[in-house]
């Protein structure tokens, strides 16, 4: 009874309410209807596991009681109670005609509940029925569409569900928003039934459209991110690799951008895995780093979180809540889910560095990954890299960045223990370091490994190596040591052993301890033929050189034919050729010496040269003159621009001279400076040219030489041969320099016309430069010597090309500039006889900068190298003299002066001065006597006479004799003798 | 009393109510400008047209409705004190300049630049954006004396805005202006300044670029003066240094901002031409493969392009494999 007094108000109080036609009870109940079908619209689903405990419905509840505690808990989100209540209330009094429009009214919101506790197929059913009904609100009949498709869904009744959702889509009055999440879950149908094609097709038409509705921005990015999923399903990957491309430019417009990058790492990885790097590096490039990832997504939540405050507030904006707060639980589980994931930014550099790896682009990857391990917190990642960086790096033979990368290492992850590649990195490290020829470095670093990681399977490799560079910068005796040992520290290290084992041998080979390496060498055959000697070749070799290093030549001989009969073609067979030929030229069998000669490979140029000319020197023994000749004219021939050209000429006027024909040697030299004098790169004309002295002995020989060398200046200039024309030149300056060395200038400065130091022979270049330079003519020997630095930068006149920069410079007043090129002459050349006339200049230099201190050093350093030529020790003596005597440390000064004509007696001029210099310095130091006495010692000097000096001094020592033999004797009183002053002391004037 | 003097004398106290520092005009309606809008540190925001402004106060031109149709001006003063910060109105035509404006709009971005580069470092002025678009366009017509300019304007920008990121926008296209004008050493000394201190990508990049083309020419130089250079044994380390110098530099962008397709393309085409001088054909070819695949379409891509025709055809049976797995030489 109660029951009916409830329908009939429902009826009576709301109009919208078509079940107030059944219930004709109190407004409760039209509240509860019209409620019912409004909340379904306005409230998402919340979440079942919010939902309060279950509890069993009180059997007493009326139905109005059940009615209104059901709705109660409903609003509350209570969905389990609101079930409970509803299903109560149905089971209760379902059947009775005055509660069956309650039953259908609140059909909906039993459905919505039995969706929110996942109850989705009794939610369909409950959807079916309360669909039936006419009189249901159209936002309460959208809503029931599109969660009935959901239930389909969940149901795995995945036509039916796109049958619905494409329903409820197709309708516009539906509204939009939930519209395009019908169609979103549409082709999410599709990628649940397996068609993953034609979702991605799918996709691809509905994003566009998604688009241009401002609205449909967000349904367009999760289309997007799905539709890159479907197409990776698929497996067309370069369909997704379009898309990636295509959507980066949009990426912030994609709510699930983690989702959206995970799945082009995906990708990324795919091409990885397929070798088709490009299109990894396309994909990895676009990848954000975790920060910029986390970073953006946050802002966005928190940006989303404050609209969606906003909109709460508006209730005419209900419809975008559900969407706000579909982005928010999106983003919030994306980021949820990549934060657990770990070392992403450093897999994503070591994928990507992989890819250029594949590409061979040992650069690039190189570079990624040093970057890694530079900028990124130390992980397993970064860690495994750090080999692979140091391979790329030693693969472009950037030896320093490998050895930088490997101490990067060793800070962020030094500890072995955890580490455990860290010996491996070490080794690589010592091999760059060795690449770099910094062998000390490498050996020290070798020699670390193998004694701080002695368990580690690198230790007998470096300890090893630690042999072999010593080996390699000839500390043979280290070498010995570490290989010595090497079988009681490593017995284990097999194939080690037996390179140990050799290389002992070899040491003690490069030591010339013939006898031990050839015992050695023997062993090892012994130790390792059996199993394949690996270096059974050149150990065979070796003993046979030992052999002939012990001048055992018929064991020797024996030896080496064995050797060149197994091993004809091994590179070492033309050396083994030399020397058989020597020793058996030892022996007295020339024949056969020569014979063997000849046989040496041109390609092994030097051996085959050598044999050439031993064989030269077998025939002079032999005294085949003719043979001789006719061997190296065919030599001559044969080996154009040979650098032995010059020695070959040479032998062949000897021939001639040695048969009493001098003409016919002349004319060897002659003719081949006829015809290749002219040839720029054929150096060796200059020693030829340089040689003929040798065939014009005497002034008469020097006359007929100048006037060849005249005939040859007439055929270069009719034959247009400048080369020819400079060579000639510079000859006959070298002709005339000791005899006139002002006219051997001038010729020199002539041939300076035709120098280019580009092309021609430094040397002669260079003594161009130097006349240009000593005649004033300072550009153009600037030039000159500028060219020889650039184009030969190895030649050996560098010495003389900085020296005379320097001079020039100096020349000029530009110290600093004359110091930068003797500093460069000092670093740059070596065993240089110009070296004490630069550091005498430099000094000079530093004393007009007032650097005495820097001055003193340079000159004191001429003195201690032993290989200053003397007069330049001389030199800086006197310059260290004068400098004690300005600065007023006499004693030292005198000391000095004496020492240069005491040590340096041949160089008169120096005699001369340091002797009038002494004297004048001890008049200063007040010692008249040993001042006279030092006067009168150059004075007697005949040999000196021709210098200024010699004159200074004897009329210095005639007035100094008056002084000192009028001078009291010490404790005398002083008189003054008429016409006589006071005797003064020092005698100075 | 009569009504007239009643009315006047009702009048003349209206006037006297008033505070002095109003005065009050009747005017018909106006037509809409765009108006600036003042934000108080108390009460509502006022809209309002600016008639002066200087550190200490803000004169300001108010509308007041008036009862019946138009509408009333009144001036006023306010202390700056009293404001949080100002809502600048845009000038007329201002939008179109900032989105679409070009060389040939350069007179009204210096008149509207001019209008509004006093403003430049009160909060919320746009006037450094404006003078950025102005420096802009000057920078891109080439000519020297615009060049000039644009560097003098920013400059200004770099000093007086407000807002950081125009500021080191500004600094990004003053070193972009240095190397225009060719002062290369200004220009690295910058760069090096820049790369030292900044970890904004895109200027990141920029001064990068110009650090690693200061050693592209050095080492152009270099190699001209040392033509022997791999057989001389003090030259050749210093080679080596700007050679992998230049190429690490140019190679930045590319493998660590991929995705910004102008500055990885251009500094991916720089390696190639690096390679090229250097005589490593292969590396070069390499890369502009590489350019071709993964930048297409780029104005590099199209130069990339063109060199290995010229070398595919100079070579025609190098097959295409050789030219993808092409390494690196040293």
């Amino acid at each position: 009874m109660r029951l009916l007094h409830i329908l009939r108000i429902a009826r009576a109080t709301d109009p919208l309410a078509r079940c107030a036609a059944v219930f004709s009870a109190g407004a409760a109940c039209a509240l509860l209807c019209h409620g019912a079908f409004g909340q379904a619209a306005e409230d998402p689903p919340a979440n079942p596991a919010d939902a309060g405990p279950a509890t069993d419905p009180d059997p007493e509840l009326s139905p109005v009681d059940l009615l209104r505690q059901s709705r109660a808990a409903f609003d509350g989100g209570d969905y389990t109670k609101a079930e409970s209540l509803f299903e109560q209330f149905q089971r209760d009094y379902g059947s009775s005609e005055e509660a069956r429009e309650a039953v259908k009214a609140n059909r909906p919101l039993l459905a919505l509940c039995k969706i929110q506790l996942k109850e989705f197929e009794a939610a369909g059913a409950l959807i079916d029925e309360a669909l039936l009904e006419e009189k249901i609100k159209p936002r309460l009949r959208q809503e029931l569409r599109f969660w009935r498709g959901v239930c389909y869904m969940q149901g795995q009744d995945y036509t039916q569900a796109q049958h619905t959702l494409g329903k409820f889509f197709g309708d516009p009055a539906h509204d939009r928003l939930k519209r395009f999440e019908a169609l979103i879950l549409f082709g999410t149908c599709y990628t649940l039934l397996g068609y993953h094609a034609t979702a991605a097709e799918f996709y691809a038409v509905q994003v566009p459209k998604l688009r241009d509705d401002p609205a449909g921005k967000d349904a367009a990015g999760r289309a997007v991110v799905l539709r890159l999923y479907s197409l990776l399903q698929d497996k067309d990957h370069e369909g997704a690799l379009q898309l990636v491309r295509e959507e980066y430019p949009r990426l912030d417009e994609i709510t699930q951008i983690v989702s959206f990058q995970s799945l082009t790492l995906e990708l990324g990885s795919r091409f990885l895995d397929a070798g088709k790097y490009h299109e990894a590096i396309a994909c990895l490039q676009r990848i954000w780093t975790r920060q910029r990832l986390e970073r953006h997504q946050s802002g966005r939540l928190e940006a989303v979180r404050k609209h969606l405050e906003v909109v709460k507030q508006r209730p005419e904006r209900r419809a975008s809540v559900f969407v706000l707060q579909g982005i928010v639980t999106r983003i919030e589980r994306e980021l949820e889910n990549f934060r657990k994931l770990e070392n992403f930014d450093s897999a994503l550099r070591l994928r990507l560095a992989t890819a250029f790896q594949g590409l061979g682009r040992y650069r690039e990857a190189a570079l990624v990954m040093d970057d890694m391990l530079t900028r990124m917190d130390p992980d397993a990642i970064v860690e495994s890299a750090t080999l692979a960086t140091m391979q790329c790096w030693m693969q472009i033979a950037r030896w320093p960045r490998a050895a930088g990368t490997a101490d990067i290492y060793m800070e962020k992850f030094g500890d072995v223990e955890r580490y455990p590649n860290l010996p491996m990195v070490l080794f690589l490290k010592a091999q760059a370091l060795q690449n770099d020829e910094n062998y000390a470095g490498a050996a020290d670093l070798f020699g670390r490994i193998a004694e701080a990681y002695p368990q580690s399977k690198i230790a007998p490799k470096a300890q090893f190596m630690r042999g072999f560079v010593s080996l390699l910068q000839d500390e043979y005796d280290q070498a010995l040591e570490v290989f010595a040992r090497y079988p009681d520290e490593y017995p284990q290290a097999s194939r080690l052993l037996e390179d140990a084992f050799y290389w002992q041998g070899m040491c003690l080979s490069f030591k010339k301890e013939y006898k031990a390496a050839r015992a050695h060498m023997e062993q090892y055959l012994e130790r390792y033929a059996a199993r394949g000697a690996r270096y059974g070749t050149e150990a065979r070799f070796r003993i046979a050189f030992c052999t002939f290093g012990m001048a055992d030549y018929p064991a020797a001989i024996a030896q080496l034919e064995n050797f060149l009969e197994t091993d004809a073609n091994d590179p070492l067979a033309d050396e083994a050729k030399l020397l058989l030929g020597d020793a058996l030229l030892g022996e007295g069998e020339i024949e056969r010496g020569i014979a063997v000669y000849k046989n040496i490979r041109p390609v092994a140029r030097r051996f085959f040269e050598d044999g050439w000319f031993k064989t030269g020197k077998a025939l002079r023994l032999r005294e085949d003159h003719p043979g001789m000749r006719a061997h190296f004219e065919q030599f001559l021939r044969e080996n154009p621009g040979s650098s032995r050209t010059a020695e070959a000429v040479y032998w062949i006027g000897w021939t001639h001279r040695t048969e009493g024909n001098p003409g016919q040697a002349r004319e060897i030299y002659l003719e081949i400076l006829r015809e290749r004098g002219d040839l720029p790169e054929d150096y060796a004309m200059a020693d030829i040219f340089s040689a003929l002295p040798k065939v014009f002995p005497g002034d008469e020989g020097r006359s007929a030489l100048l006037k060849e060398l005249d005939g040859l200046l007439q055929l270069a200039a009719s034959a247009g041969r400048p080369t020819l024309a400079l060579r000639t030149l510079w000859a006959r300056a070298q002709a005339e320099a000791r005899a006139n060395p002002e006219r051997a200038r001038a010729t020199l400065l002539e041939a300076s016309k035709t120098a280019d130091a580009k092309l021609h022979n430094p040397r002669l270049v260079a003594d161009c430069a130097d006349a240009l330079r000593e005649s004033g003519n300072e550009l153009l020997a600037e030039e000159l010597y500028k060219g020889i630095r650039k184009w030969h930068p190895r030649a050996i006149e560098k010495d003389r090309v900085y020296a005379g920069l320097g001079m020039i410079a100096m020349a000029r007043g530009q110290k600093a500039i004359a110091i930068e090129y003797f500093e460069k002459f000092e670093n740059e050349t070596f065993g240089s006889p110009l070296l004490g006339k630069i550091l005498l200049s430099r000094a000079g230099l530093q004393l007009e900068e007032g650097q005495r201190g820097e001055a003193r050093r340079t000159l004191e350093g001429i003195l201690e190298d032993a290989r200053m030529p003397s007069r330049d020790k001389a030199l800086a003596l006197f310059a260290l003299a004068d400098l004690f005597s300005e600065e007023n440390e006499l004693k030292k000064a005198a000391a000095y002066y004496e020492r240069i004509y005491v040590a340096y007696g041949k160089y008169r001029d120096l005699v001369a001065r340091a002797y009038y210099r002494r004297g004048q310095v001890l008049e200063q130091l007040e010692m008249p006597a040993k001042s006279l006495d030092v006067y009168r010692e150059l004075a007697a000097r005949e040999d000196l006479s021709e210098f200024e000096e010699f004159r200074l001094s004897r009329a210095r020592a005639e007035r100094l004799a008056l002084d000192v033999e009028f001078a009291p004797a010490p404790g005398a009183p002083e008189t003054d003798a008429p016409g006589q002053g006071p005797a003064q002391k020092g005698g100075r004037q | 009393m009569n009504g007239e003097s009643v009315h006047h004398r009702r009048r003349i106290a209206v006037v006297r109510i008033l505070p002095a520092t109003l005065s009050l005009m009747l005017f018909l309606a106006a037509p809409a400008v765009a108006l600036d809008v003042l934000h108080l540190k108390e009460g509502d925001p006022v809209k309002c047209q600016i008639l002066e402004i200087t550190d200490k106060i803000v004169r300001i031109k108010v509308t007041i409705d008036v009862p019946g149709g138009g509408a009333a001006f009144a001036t006023k003063v306010v202390g700056m004190g009293r404001v949080d910060f100002i809502d600048f109105g845009p000038l007329a035509g201002e939008g179109y300049l900032l989105e679409s404006g070009t060389a040939d709009d350069l007179k009204d971005l210096e008149r509207t630049w001019d209008a509004k580069r006093a403003h430049i470092h009160r909060p919320n002025s746009n006037a450094g954006e404006l003078g950025l678009k102005y420096a802009d366009t000057l920078r891109a017509s080439g000519k020297r004396a615009d060049i000039e300019l644009a560097r003098a304007l920013y400059s200004k920008i770099e000093e007086e805005d407000w807002e950081g990121k125009r500021r080191l926008q500004a600094r990004q296209g003053r070193l972009q202006t240095l190397l225009a004008l060719g002062e290369v050493e200004a220009a690295v000394r910058e760069a090096e300044e820049i790369a030292s201190q900044t970890e904004d990508p895109g200027i990141l990049m920029d001064a990068k670029f110009v650090l690693a083309s200061a050693d592209f020419d050095r080492l152009k130089k270099l190699v001209e003066e040392n033509p022997r250079w791999g057989q001389d044994d003090v030259v050749r380390p210093e080679r080596n240094r700007l050679f992998n110098g230049t190429l690490d530099q140019y190679l930045f962008p590319y493998l660590f901002h991929g995705s910004d397709r102008a500055s990885a393309s251009r500094g991916l085409w720089s390696a190639v031409e690096v390679y090229l001088f250097s005589g490593e054909k292969d590396a070069a070819l390499a890369r502009a493969g590489d350019l071709l695949r993964l930048y297409p379409g780029s104005e590099y891509a199209e130069r990339a392009e063109k060199l290995i025709s010229l070398h595919r055809d100079a070579d025609p049976d190098q097959d295409e494999s050789k030219r993808d797995q092409l390494q690196e030489t040293n």
